[in-house]
């Protein structure tokens, strides 16, 4: 089958490679029918997350049709179209259990990659570096879903597949991040969400649709936060164009500052200031893996006692404002996305004409033009949000 | 007087050290030491170079000066020296001696560093114990009855070890690096608690040159109901008697590294049904896959 693999740093190619097979008697395999960039494949792509290997598969937001299931699968049969969570989860562990499925204990095989330095692991993802599993991703052909029954959501009939396929990762990160502000329609909360990519447009919908009085975006890039006007009803900052966003945001609430920020951009953030410049400097120098620029803004600006959500990508960040948070008595809520907690509700919400991502598909290529719809996601040429890719 | 060649000062005199360092002045470069610490030489190094390319990118008079001071930042992290520094009197490059800590200790600090280290895990580990743990969501009675399944055994040791109870005898098949190792334990206790043995003579010589003299796993309820917390100890000893706690280290740590794997294993098993794996998986270099 064809497949987009990663060659090297900025170095990816569409190659040839054999079809996969059942493994496992829960596993099934799927005929990809759309797969999408995520701005946090730019991190290894960019050789800023260690652990891949030359060859590898990436892509790991996707759906596809079933076309070959294991003999211990019960739920999903042949032909059913589905859409799958970026993270593979056992769905019988602890973690699974509580809700926490990205912290699955029973689907990474190389745990040890990762727990000398976080002190632990997560579940294993699709096409995402071999500290996180390993697994051959889906900008292909064909990809194998293991634990098929717990990881398969069947997709509504009504619902197009631009509109199914972000419930597979941007659809339940953005969610999961105005979820962790406990946002209700009693509570007024204002939120200010930085990052107006496709996770932070989602983040800000879902704190629309969970009830938040006012929702701020901050970014640089005018046709994205002409989005977030239009689709979550949000005041926008131009981060470039303002003195201080800071200032800007205590006129936007009062002076208190907003109760819930929300960080969705990760460690390839932009900015302004002396900081970014020496995180620029520190990470050319691979001295340093993060340019946090955003997530340090989120703490000083956010409201005493209230909470910080983070969803961007992370690996060592430097001059971290703990100080900030303990002081100001701050909440700092944070994980990779639970997907399967949250794409019921988001095909739901989809469905109901409430919150359809959809939109976020702004260009579609063929597998075989994908390394250049990579290339426009990440120059965001031509207003690009998402690319999207059909085999 | 000629004005080219004026009298010089009086060594030791003020007018000396004045022109001492007139002459340090005039030439920023000379060698005069090295007064500032490596740690702060590159921090200056690094955050010179950040004012440099801020400077660079928002040209304007604020910047301007930025950047200048930034490039005299570079140059201290290049050179070492500080005018500055040499002007107070001022050396980060020498250490200074540290007071002697056992002066200042107090009735409650009086335990030794060495007793220390012999009370910690960590010390225990050093003398050759390998430890891991898990906690398996499952009965403590279903996780040592699927302990006990020889099939079990091979399957999370990915068929390098093989263990048959005969009685009270334990039957261990090791395969590494081709080879074929067997040999006998003596079960001296098994109960759904724990299970321990010993293994007969010296025990045999495994991969790595240890000898594995005993072992013990337990399965204890796990509180909350979170299922059973499992534990598994086995000793070694190491190939020297007399060896280093270093050496001794540096040995443990593949069977550290495989107990813990086999634990992870045994729990993904009995929870999900299988055991993680990247066998066939795809890429540009075939099927199948191990980092």
């Amino acid at each position: 089958m064809r497949a987009l693999c990663w060659n090297g740093i900025n170095d990816l190619r569409v190659e040839t490679v054999p079809d996969p097979g059942i493994v496992n008697p829960r596993d099934c395999i799927l005929r990809v029918t759309m797969s999408t960039t995520c701005g946090s494949d730019l991190h290894f792509i960019d050789g800023y997350i260690p652990s891949m290997r030359v060859g590898d598969v990436i892509g790991h937001e996707f759906m596809g049709e079933v076309v070959e299931v294991g003999k211990e699968v019960k739920t999903i049969k042949k032909g059913d179209r589905v859409v799958v969570p970026s993270f593979i989860c056992c769905g019988e562990c602890g973690y699974c259990q509580g809700g926490l499925w990205s912290l699955c204990d029973n689907t990474n095989p190389n745990p040890e990659m990762q727990e000398p330095l976080m002190g632990g692991f997560t579940a294993g993802i699709y096409g995402y570096t071999h500290a996180f599993g390993g697994y051959a991703g889906a900008h292909a052909q064909y990809v194998r879903v293991p634990h098929a029954d717990v990881d398969c959501f069947p997709v509504p009939d009504g619902l197009s597949d631009e509109s199914a396929l972000f419930t597979s990762d941007a659809g339940p990160t953005g969610y999961m991040g105005a979820d962790f502000c406990e946002i209700t329609p009693e509570s007024g909360k204002v939120v200010a969400v930085w990052g107006a990519g496709g996770v932070g447009l989602v983040a800000m919908q879902a704190a629309r649709v969970m009830g938040a009085s006012k929702i701020i975006a901050i970014d640089r890039f005018p046709e994205r936060l002409t989005m977030a006007k239009e689709k979550a009803g949000a005041e926008v900052i131009n981060y470039t164009q303002t003195d201080s966003v800071l200032e800007a945001l205590k006129e936007l609430t009062g002076g208190r500052g907003p109760d819930a920020c929300i960080d969705a951009v990760g460690m390839e953030g932009h900015g302004t200031g002396l900081d970014y410049a020496v995180d620029r400097v520190k990470q050319e120098l691979r001295i340093n893996t993060d340019r946090a620029s955003a997530l340090r803004q989120a703490i000083l600006a956010c409201r005493k006692g209230g909470i910080v959500s983070v969803l961007g990508v992370y690996g060592l960040t430097d001059a971290f404002p703990m100080g900030a948070i303990m002081n100001k008595g701050l909440t700092l809520r944070s994980a990779q996305q639970h997907g399967q907690k949250y794409v019921p509700r988001l095909l739901e919400h989809a469905l109901k004409g409430e919150l359809d991502a959809g939109y976020l598909a702004t260009h579609k290529f063929s597998l075989e033009d994908s390394p250049r719809g990579y290339e426009m996601f990440r120059s965001k040429e031509d207003g690009c949000v998402r690319a999207v890719f059909v085999p | 007087m000629n004005s080219n060649n004026p009298t010089p000062n009086p060594p030791g005199s003020k007018g000396a050290e004045w022109q001492k360092k007139g002459r340090e002045m005039v030439f920023p470069l000379s060698t005069t030491g090295v007064n500032v610490s490596p740690n702060e030489r590159a921090v200056k190094a690094t955050l010179g170079s950040a004012m440099v390319l801020h400077a660079l990118r928002r040209p304007n008079f604020k910047n301007t000066l930025t950047g200048l001071l930034g490039a005299a930042l570079i140059g201290e992290g290049i050179t070492g020296h500080s005018r500055l520094y040499q002007w107070f009197g001022i050396n980060h490059a020498e250490a200074p001696p540290k007071p002697n800590a056992k002066n200042h200790r107090t009735p409650s600090g009086q335990q030794s560093s060495a007793q220390i280290l012999d009370n910690s895990l960590g010390a225990r580990n050093a003398s050759g114990e390998v430890c891991a743990f898990i906690t398996v969501v499952k009965a403590p009675n279903e996780v040592y009855a699927a302990w006990k399944r020889p099939d079990v055994m091979s399957q999370i040791m990915n068929g390098d070890l093989r263990v048959e109870q005969q009685g009270d005898t334990l039957l261990w098949t090791m395969q590494s690096d081709g080879k074929t190792t067997s040999f006998e334990s003596q079960l001296t206790s098994d109960a759904p608690e724990g299970i321990t043995w010993e293994t007969r003579d010296d025990g045999p010589v495994l991969p790595g040159a240890l000898r594995m003299q005993s072992g013990e796993v337990r399965f204890v309820p796990a509180p909350a109901n979170q299922g059973t917390e499992v534990s598994l100890r086995l000793r070694f000893a190491p190939p020297t008697p007399n060896g280093s706690i270093g050496a001794r280290k540096m040995l443990k740590m593949v069977p550290n590294i495989a107990a813990g794997k086999a634990l992870r294993n045994f729990k993904s098993l009995l929870e999900s049904g299988e055991i993680p794996t990247l066998t066939n998986n795809v890429s540009t270099r075939g099927e199948g896959d191990k980092f």
